[in-house]
């Protein structure tokens, strides 16, 4: 217990939740900012390299890098006592900053479900993973995008929440 | 109108109201 809450390793512990986190958000942002909109633009002979090369790898490092994130962010809030005022957004304790933090905490846990469960199952149906009719397909090319513009959405709010529960006047 | 998440604009649009609204939330709760 003493280990843990040593002041090292609370920061080392922080390190990987923004290490991890960097990876996850950057990687969502290429998704969103550079892959999907650049698809439309490249010739059909082409698109392999993205759908069975880039884009496999990219999801890849990025639901693993969501899994990461979330587990140090958690420890992290156990470590400093706050996990539970946090995810009931500080009403226990009547606390501004476990408000602000549980806000960005929910907003993550939220984006990591959609990682997990809705856009990481219907890219593998969209890229040929599993097997799935073209219909099939062209639904879960949707659901996949929308979750993921959800998530584009979100990451601004909790990047605002996170960093301004400590970092705001 | 159609969904604002279809463009990179609208959804940045709707998670710069989202912050406002949650620091609004925030800042006069307790």
């Amino acid at each position: 217990m003493s280990f843990l809450s040593d002041p090292y390793i609370v920061f080392f512990v922080r390190w990987l939740h923004v290490l991890s986190g960097i990876m996850w958000i950057g990687l969502l942002w290429y998704f969103n900012f550079v892959q999907t909109p650049g698809m439309p633009k490249i010739p059909d002979e082409q698109k392999p390299a993205i759908t069975k090369v880039i884009a496999p790898s990219a999801l890849f490092w990025f639901r693993w890098s969501a899994l990461s994130t979330i587990i140090w962010g958690l420890i992290q809030a156990w470590q400093l006592h706050y996990i539970q005022s946090a995810l009931t957004l500080g009403f226990l304790t009547q606390s501004a900053h476990d408000m602000r933090i549980g806000f960005g905490m929910w907003m993550g846990l939220i984006m990591a479900f959609n990682v997990w469960f809705i856009i990481w199952p219907n890219q593998k149906k969209t890229l040929g993973i599993v097997q799935a009719t073209p219909e099939e397909k062209a639904r879960a090319g949707r659901a996949g995008f929308l979750a993921s513009r959800i998530n584009t959405m979100l990451s601004i709010p909790m990047l605002y929440a996170m960093v301004g529960a400590s970092h705001m006047a | 109108m159609s969904n604002p998440l279809q463009t990179l604009q609208g959804t940045i649009i709707l998670g710069i109201v989202i912050t406002v609204v949650v620091d609004l939330i925030v800042r006069y709760t307790f």
